[in-house]
């Protein structure tokens, strides 16, 4: 009498566990930023013009270099930056990102945001 | 004719005098790196720590400084504590810095290198 229910019972926990394993690993095809796309969204969004070459040589020193920074912060910027004025507790104002950003979905500016990561630059570290 | 052209003069003469304005306010301070060694020390407590994160309202980790240009830089930190920039704080940090202070700690880590040593004052 026992036994079938534990086979029944050991059976659902290997469906439990595949289901959750596949679960995982279909997130992480789903979330995992694609710095490849990041690279053909800033070229197409000519980022470099402002940012410079490597997004190393931004063309005015009011512009920050962006070669090597954090990408969970070039991401959470981009999204201010998206809110911009419509946002007062979070947004970021500035007219040329704001404008930069509008057409960009959040896993595109986790891909600009990896890509910008990818980079190796003049950003250093220190204290 | 006389008075088209003397339109634009009076534009022109407003405009440079802005532009002196404007450029005469930031040329009364530059910024020292040496001096900004000195100011750092809240600085360090989150950009001096490597993959230090943030957790309001979004985690990520804290922006790199070292090598970032001066004066973008500066502006942000007059930004943040104008309001014009939100986090509170960097908001809470800027309100106690100076016009000097600010520029200061923009020329110390604009100044740091790969080769830069730590700060010897912490």
């Amino acid at each position: 009498m026992k036994k079938p229910q534990l086979a029944l019972h050991t059976t659902f926990k290997a469906a439990c566990a595949a289901a959750a394993l596949f679960g995982l690993a279909a997130a992480n095809v789903a979330h995992a930023a694609d710095a490849d796309n990041g690279k053909v969204l800033a070229d197409a969004h000519n980022c470099a013009a402002c940012h410079g070459v490597n997004l190393n040589k931004p063309v005015s020193p009011e512009y920050p270099k962006l070669a090597g920074q954090h990408s969970d912060y070039v991401y959470w910027a981009l999204r201010q930056y998206q809110m911009g004025n419509g946002n007062p507790h979070f947004g970021r104002n500035n007219a040329i990102m704001q404008a930069q950003v509008q057409s960009l979905s959040q896993s595109d500016m986790k891909d600009i945001a990896a890509y910008v990561e990818s980079l190796s630059g003049d950003l250093v570290q220190k204290k | 004719m006389n008075k088209i052209v003397g339109k634009h003069v009076v534009i022109a003469a407003l405009s440079v005098l802005a532009g002196y304005a404007a450029s005469a306010q930031a040329a009364d301070v530059v910024g020292n790196a040496k001096a900004g060694q000195g100011k750092v020390a809240m600085c360090i407590g989150c950009h001096g720590i490597p993959e230090y994160r943030t957790a309001y309202p979004e985690v990520y980790r804290v922006p790199v400084l070292g090598g970032q240009n001066q004066a973008y830089l500066e502006n942000a930190l007059h930004e943040y504590k104008k309001g014009d920039r939100h986090f509170e704080t960097m908001h809470a940090i800027t309100a106690s810095l100076s016009d000097q202070d600010i520029a200061d700690i923009a020329a110390y880590y604009a100044a740091q290198t790969p080769a830069s040593k730590s700060n010897p004052d912490k």
